[in-house]
């Protein structure tokens, strides 16, 4: 059997392929990472619903496709659509993360450090089975390939390196918002207020920022990030199911840890890694290792640098 | 602020219980002591009912209602005799199985406790079922499982049938036809593709040995089908099939729209082979990738003359179907038999049923085929014939090319 115990090198054009694979995913877990990220700088809180507010993200998503005509007859121009569907989830998302904010976290706040975590498992398993009761369990598809009779798939080559219009797409879309993100955190007054919150809470709340805003405009942002994500998801791996957003979740979680929890670089980065590990291991040793790979690149972190790859020199925290 | 909080947390348990109310109606029909009653009798019934793989098992419950809807009123059904005298059936137990074996054998706890149960409709999973199987083989209770499909199960479990054959089946003629027709030949690369569950491991396990025994050399990798808890992602395997020459990739996972992305995904990273999927892809508004072959116990229910009136009535009640359960329409079909032969002198026990399921059969069924519990490679528990090799054309309709 090649893979596992016969390791093939192949050629230079199969890396590049690999490679660009694991980016496009990378970067779909860089967006969900930057969630997790961002709320553990401020709160000290794993938002476990982070990953179910990206499964919403991609439902709505779908359902823009689907009042439009669908993929295989848009009723308005393949560019308009895409504007579309990610405001509706980006908005939608936003909506759900203040929500859940509010209700599920803010009334925890000061008790012991337990109690928001499980009300975030209680909020995921809420929203996992209310898609499940409101959409069903049956998969929904975005069947983009049939977006302008597939266009969207189509490559171009430069040298070794082949390149999917949709893959092009995910990487730059990602970089665009992180980019967003980055410059709302350093250049704004609310990335400001954002930043002295995550550095210390009660300091930052004697100085007479309202807390409890910036609290949830980070959630709003983080979501908002999340719900272009479960966008994105859509349209490059068509399915969508309830309970798609436990496994990204994880991914994204562990980026998140391995870039270095609470810095957004680190997320970013974080993201990366994991997308391109996950491609590597499959392509070079076997598909049945990605998941041990992932999840071992997070405990020799753990065990070697805690804080992560930028998590030491933060430059700047949320 | 802490009002709002609680009427907040009040309103979200009422949503809950109001939702748990809808969508779980009352499955559960207990009836007083005493033995097992001929009117009407009563069955179990256990699929995936919860999970990311609940589709299967809801469009399982739904074909098995559509036949109890035409059963019970009297109606014909496809290769049952006119004259043919019924016991009326009634679920008195439906158990969630979760695709979960420790869940199945409490559910099979559960159908063995109540004394009115006579078979147990179940279960959808090969992995379910030899984990609940051995609790109603301990009680001596049929069970008729419309999905389960793993080689060994006829061995191993004592009181266990099916209505479709068993994996080695659809291998055996997805090899034979594809090396006939020169599709692959010996000296070629293939790449096989399992979804990380008990039904597609088996499968992938039966083409894979098929295929190196004529001499074709196999990569073998796993990807957990999207039903788990993640989206599947089949770009590294699309691309390492390339890079590996593969000149047919077999993926026997159980979620059609992951067969249609594996596919896409193959044609983007410029794979020029075969694809061969399974039965669990067969679902032709899912899955219509133009080339690509898949196997079947029994044809395209969509396309089966005679199963035009019972999909219609599927289709008012539920919509579109999602291809995976006409085969438990079937094997209820087989149970009512066997309920109704034993019923004949007014009463029954569920030794009775088991004696009388051996000599069940029917000419012709919603799938297309006769069925009977004749197949002595499978201990007798399951038919002999029935698998199909199916091409998908340019329209995605699906073309039969080959059956066994």
């Amino acid at each position: 059997m090649h893979g596992v115990l016969g390791f093939q090198l192949y050629d230079w054009s199969y890396f590049f392929a690999q490679l660009v694979a694991g980016l496009t995913i990378g970067s779909l877990y860089a967006l969900l990472a930057l969630g997790y990220t961002m709320v553990y700088g401020i709160l000290k809180l794993l938002n476990f619903a982070h990953g179910d507010v990206y499964m919403l993200g991609a439902y709505m998503g779908y359902f823009v496709l689907t009042a439009l005509g669908g993929a295989a007859k848009p009723s308005v121009a393949v560019a308009v659509l895409f504007a579309l569907m990610f405001l509706a989830a980006m908005a939608g998302c936003s909506v759900i993360g203040v929500l859940i904010e509010r209700f599920a976290y803010r009334p925890l706040r000061r008790a012991p450090r337990i109690a928001p975590l499980i009300s975030a498992l209680g909020v995921s398993f809420f929203l996992q089975q209310t898609a499940v009761l409101l959409f069903g369990a049956i998969p929904k598809e975005y069947n983009t390939y049939s977006l302008r009779n597939g266009e969207l798939f189509n490559s171009f080559s430069i040298g070794n390196l082949r390149v999917q219009y949709a893959q092009l797409f995910v990487f730059v879309a990602a970089i665009v918002l992180m980019a967003a993100l980055t410059i709302l955190v350093r250049r704004t007054r609310v990335g400001k207020a954002m930043r002295a919150t995550s550095f210390d809470l009660e300091a930052a709340s004697m100085m007479g920022i309202n807390v409890d805003r910036v609290i949830a405009f980070t959630f709003l942002v983080g979501s908002a990030l999340a719900g272009a994500g479960g966008v994105m998801t859509g349209i490059v791996f068509q399915n969508i199911q309830p309970y798609m957003g436990f496994g990204a979740g994880l991914k994204a979680f562990t980026a998140a840890v391995v870039g270095g929890i609470g810095n957004i670089g680190g997320a970013m980065l974080g993201g990366l890694i994991i997308g391109v590990a996950e491609q590597l291991t499959t392509g070079y040793l076997s598909s049945a290792f990605q998941d041990l790979i992932v999840l071992s690149v997070l405990i020799v972190f753990m065990l070697f640098r805690p804080t992560g790859i930028l998590g030491s020199a933060a430059v700047q925290k949320v | 602020m802490k009002k709002a909080v609680v009427l907040a947390l009040v309103l979200v348990v009422a949503a809950g219980a109001t939702a748990a109310a809808v969508a779980q109606p009352n499955r559960v029909q207990r009836t007083a002591a005493g033995g097992p009653s001929c009117n009407p009798a009563g069955i179990g019934f256990a699929s995936v009912l919860s999970g990311p793989a609940a589709a299967l098992g809801i469009d399982q419950e739904h074909w098995a209602r559509v036949f109890l809807l035409y059963w019970n009123g009297g109606k014909p059904i496809v290769g049952l005799p006119k004259n043919f005298k019924r016991t009326k059936i009634k679920f008195r137990e439906v158990g969630d199985s979760q695709l979960n074996p420790q869940v199945a054998a409490t559910i099979g706890g559960q159908m063995v406790a109540n004394k009115q149960v006579l078979a147990l409709l179940g279960f959808v999973g090969s992995n379910e079922t030899l984990g609940g199987g051995p609790v109603l083989d301990r009680a001596g209770m049929l069970y008729i499982s419309s999905s389960a499909t793993r080689d060994d199960l006829g061995q191993k479990l004592k009181d266990f049938y099916r209505v479709v054959p068993a994996n080695i089946a659809q291998a055996t003629l997805a090899v034979t036809t594809l090396l006939k027709n020169g599709v692959i030949k010996k000296g070629d690369q293939a790449m096989v593709v399992d979804d990380a569950e008990a039904y597609a491991a088996n499968q992938a396990d039966d083409v894979q040995k098929l295929l190196e025994a004529a001499g074709i050399k196999v990569d073998r990798e796993s990807q957990p089908a999207s039903t788990s808890s993640a989206t599947a992602n089949f770009s590294a395997l699309a691309n390492k099939a390339v890079a590996i020459h593969a000149s047919v990739v077999f993926s026997p996972t159980q979620v059609a729209s992951d067969s249609q992305l594996f596919t896409e995904q193959l044609k983007g990273a410029g794979f020029h082979g075969a694809f061969v999927a399974a039965d669990g892809s067969f679902d032709s508004t899912n899955f219509k990738f133009p080339g690509a072959y898949l196997t079947y116990f029994g044809a395209d229910v969509n396309k089966v003359a005679v199963a035009k009136p019972y999909l219609a009535t599927f289709t008012k009640l539920y919509g579109q179907t999602l291809g995976f359960g006409p085969t438990t329409f079937t094997a209820l079909e087989m149970m009512s038999i066997a309920i109704s032969k034993s019923c004949a002198d007014g009463k029954t026990s569920r030794a009775e049923v088991l004696k009388d399921i051996k000599s069940a059969s029917i000419s012709n069924s919603i799938l297309g085929i006769p069925i009977a519990f004749n197949n002595a490679a499978d201990n007798n528990r399951g038919p002999k014939s029935g698998v199909t090799l199916f091409q998908i054309q340019s329209d995605g309709t699906y073309k039969p090319i080959a059956s066994s």
